[in-house]
Formats: structure tokens, sequence, C-alpha cells
């Protein structure tokens, strides 16, 4: 199992486009053509999962949680 | 009506007052202590909401906390205690609450979006080269009526689609409007000066509809919600918002953080020397100096906000400049930190109103301090000619902030 494997979750109903996470990390969080978050749910490896966490952090709204990837979900994810 | 809790922090806060415009986190640090929610009785009375878990509350619940145009606390426009007096038409979104603001937000959004802001960076760049150009050569300046104030309201308004130059008579009434407060000559002259303001976007807005161009005037003329188009008021009030929100607001924190620097030498110093530290220094001084100190909402239902029972009818302010803060969320909160990590100021504000034009705002902050620091790196600041927004204005920040420099050279095209 990667260390560095992460989820992260937008709640898109506290997302009201700040897009701080966007500056941080466009990579881990793209934004639409309204500068909204782009995703919902996404698994994040390696060094991104320090960008995703910065991300998260920097939401104001506290719209974003990262958590470890579990190992059982790891074995099930491809 | 009056709450009537007899255990609520009932506390003398005026945001009005002579000793909160000098310093309001001196006066808002032992509410925010004492009370997360505190109530005052001034003004007809208000809840003052100090701490960023209830801003949040509060922020995220429009239909309970309404922004739109109700009798409670009086008449006027509803985000600012006291109401100040309407402006003639309602202004969308920043009035309407729920799902009617969506179509509104949605066109905004779009219009100032963080991609198509990356693309106004050359026009913005060229009009920081422009207010500097004009000075440089003179050793000193007005870094308020040279700089803040110029440079964000150039950049709107061309961005906008008005002529080049027609920023000059939308600065003035709008920065004096804010800058001195109701019953004074500049304000009064200010409002004088709103009423040819309102005919200027109501010319512009009726011409976009006649003919069309390819501008964002055109895009707020002609704009449809439900297949409707707005009608000429709305469109005005659109146009206006605009204006309202991008000018003394931008103009204020680059006039702050230019104080700042030059009363700081060691973080002015350290911007130039690791440039890599603009993103997290503008993400400070949006902490330390917000433009908009505190917003207000009406109660709109009982509801619990901090322990205390709020009921239909209530006032309330959230009071950004304290939330901003809250040792709950910032560590070492009174310290300037110009590399601080994480920064979740509410400066933009929270929720659904969160500011329109917060991607535009950063830009263009962050196209006018570096080049300021390349150009002029030894500006300096006499602190007995500073000069502070009146009690009682619409905002806080410098109205006047002389400083003198080490001439240079023009490097525009000039005109």
């Amino acid at each position: 199992m990667d260390p560095d494997a992460v989820v992260v979750r937008v709640d898109k109903d506290r997302c009201v486009g700040h897009a701080r996470c966007n500056a941080i990390s466009p990579e881990v969080y793209p934004v639409d053509e309204i500068g909204f978050v782009d995703i919902t749910e996404v698994t994040v490896l390696g060094e991104l999962a320090h960008a995703a966490r910065a991300g998260a952090a920097a939401c104001p709204e506290e719209a974003i949680t990262v958590e470890p990837l579990s190992p059982g979900a790891a074995r099930s994810n491809p | 009506m009056n709450p009537d809790d007899s255990d609520r922090c009932v506390v003398d806060f005026d945001h009005h007052s002579v000793e909160y415009a000098k310093d309001p986190e001196a006066v808002l640090r032992p509410i925010r202590e004492q009370c997360p929610v505190a109530w005052s009785p001034n003004h007809g009375g208000f809840w003052v909401v100090t701490r960023a878990a209830e801003a949040r509350q509060v922020m995220r619940d429009g239909l309970v906390f309404s922004s739109g145009r109700n009798s409670y606390g009086g008449e006027g426009i509803g985000k600012l205690i006291p109401k100040p007096p309407p402006m003639p038409m309602v202004v969308k979104p920043g009035e309407l609450d729920g799902e009617e603001q969506l179509p509104y937000r949605r066109l905004f959004n779009q219009l100032l979006s963080p991609t198509h802001i990356e693309t106004l960076k050359p026009m913005a760049d060229k009009w920081v080269t422009h207010a500097i150009d004009a000075v440089i050569e003179q050793g000193e300046c007005d870094l308020v009526d040279d700089l803040a104030v110029p440079i964000p309201a150039a950049i709107v308004t061309e961005w906008l689609g008005f002529p080049s130059g027609a920023w000059k008579a939308f600065a003035r009434p709008i920065h004096d409007m804010a800058a001195f407060p109701e019953g004074s000559e500049r304000y009064t002259q200010a409002m004088a000066g709103m009423q040819d303001l309102f005919g200027v976007l109501g010319e512009a807005i009726a011409e976009r509809r006649a003919r069309p161009r390819d501008d964002v005037i055109t895009k707020l003329a002609t704009f449809e919600v439900d297949g409707v188009e707005v009608d000429e008021l709305s469109a005005i009030g659109m146009l206006w918002l605009m204006l309202l929100g991008g000018l003394d607001t931008t103009g204020l924190l680059i006039g702050a953080s230019l104080v700042y620097l030059a009363q700081h030498p060691a973080d002015r110093r350290r911007l130039i020397d690791e440039p890599e530290l603009l993103d997290l220094a503008t993400e400070e001084f949006l902490r330390v100096f917000p433009s908009a100190d505190a917003h207000a909402r009406t109660v709109m239902d009982d509801v619990e906000v901090g322990g205390v029972t709020m009921h239909r009818g209530d006032r309330l302010l959230v009071a950004w400049i304290s939330v901003n803060r809250d040792e709950q969320v910032f560590d070492e909160p009174d310290q300037v930190r110009i590399d601080r990590f994480p920064n979740t100021h509410a400066s933009f504000g929270l929720g659904a109103h969160r500011c329109l034009g917060s991607h535009l705002a950063r830009m263009t902050f962050k196209q006018t301090i570096p080049q300021v620091l390349a150009r002029m790196p030894d500006y300096e600041v006499r602190d007995d000619q500073l000069v502070r927004y009146p009690a009682g204005a619409l905002a806080h920040g410098w109205s006047i902030a002389p400083a003198v420099f080490t001439p240079g050279a023009r490097i525009g095209g000039g005109g």
C-alpha cells in the first residue's frame, strides 16, 4: 500500500468558489468555468497527497476532507 | 423585537465610534474573548458575531440570515448597520437570498472566474505601469491617490468595457462615498456625483441593449433570467455592484499593504528577496486588512447561534475583522506573518455571497505590489502625514498616505 495515498472529498454544498484549493494545487483541485471545484471524490497518490492536504487546509468553508486510503480500499481499487 | 435572554452578553459596541475607527481589533478583542456572540444596544440593537465558527453558520444560511430588503432595523441596504439609503433598485445578487441569487452568481462567477482573470494580467500590468510612470520621476506621490485608487479603478473600468479614462469619473465619488461619513461635505458631493454616475451607467446599459458589443456591460445589459431579459434598472444595479465592489475595496488593500511594508522594512526586504512569498503575503495582508470589516444580516427565523437564541427581526453583524483574529483558527492571530499558512481568512466573506471579485482583487494586488517594490523599493511614508478614513465611514483604511522615494525612469509608452 502506498503510504501517501489519500481520499479527497469535497462537500459541493459548501463550495462557493474561493478557489484557494485550486490556487495551491490545480492538479488535485481543478475548477470549472465558474471557478468552483470540479471534483467530488478522488484518490490521490504520492507527492500529490501533500498538495491535497494543503489545498484542504486552505478552504475557508471547511468543504474538503482528506483521509488516508484504507488498506481494504487500496486492495479493491485497481 | 429586542432579545430578552437575561444571560446575553451585552456590550457597548459601536463600529461607527471614533475608538473603533482608530483600532477596531482592540475594540473587538475583549468582546471576542468574552462572548462569541454579543448584543449591542446601539443603532437599534444588533447581535455581534466575532468568531469563525458562528460566522460560517450565519453565512451558510441565506434564508434564515437574509441580505434582502425588509423593514427590520429601518429601511435600506440590509448588509450594513445602520442601513444606508437604498439604491434606486434592488442590487442583484447582493440583496438577494437563496435560489433567486443563483443565476446572477453564475453570470458573475463566469465573468470573473480564475481562468478568465489570468487573461487580464497584461491589461492590469499596463495600468500599474501607467500609474507608477505618472509619479516615478518626481520622487514623491500619494500612495492612495496615485496608486491605490487609480489602479483598481482603471482595471475594473476597462474590464467592464468603458472607454479609457472613464475610470476618473467613477473613482472619486465611489471613493469619497466610502471614505467620508454621511453628512460631511465630501460625502454630500459624492452623493451628487453618484447621480451623474448612475446617468452614465444608465446610458451605457441602454446603448448596449440597442447596439450590443463584445463586452461585459453588454453581458449585463442583455442578461436573461428564465429566458426573460432583466429590466434596465436591474442591469444598472448589476453594473453598479461591479464598481462598488471592485474599486475602493482593492484600493484599501493596496494602500494598507504599501503603508505596512514601508513601516516594516524587514518584511519589505523579505518580499523583495523572496518573491515566491507573494501568494502567502497576499493572503496575510487580506487577513489583517479586510476592506469590508463587517457585514450585516437580518434574522428571519428563530435560531440558535453560539449559544444565544436569535429571533425573527433581529439584526446581526458579522465582524470579519474579528473572525480573522480567531485564535481557534489562526496561530498567534495578532502577528503579521507574510509566510502564514494555512490562512483561511474571511476577508472575501463566507458562504453564498462570497466576493465575486475575489480573483480579480488578488490578481490586481499581485500585479501592483511587485512592480512598486521593484521600481520604488526605498519608498518612505511619514507616519505623521497619514490620514485615516474617518469614523462612521463604510470601511476603514488610509485616505492620505504621502510617500517619498528615489526617482526612477518611466518604462511605459505613455498616454
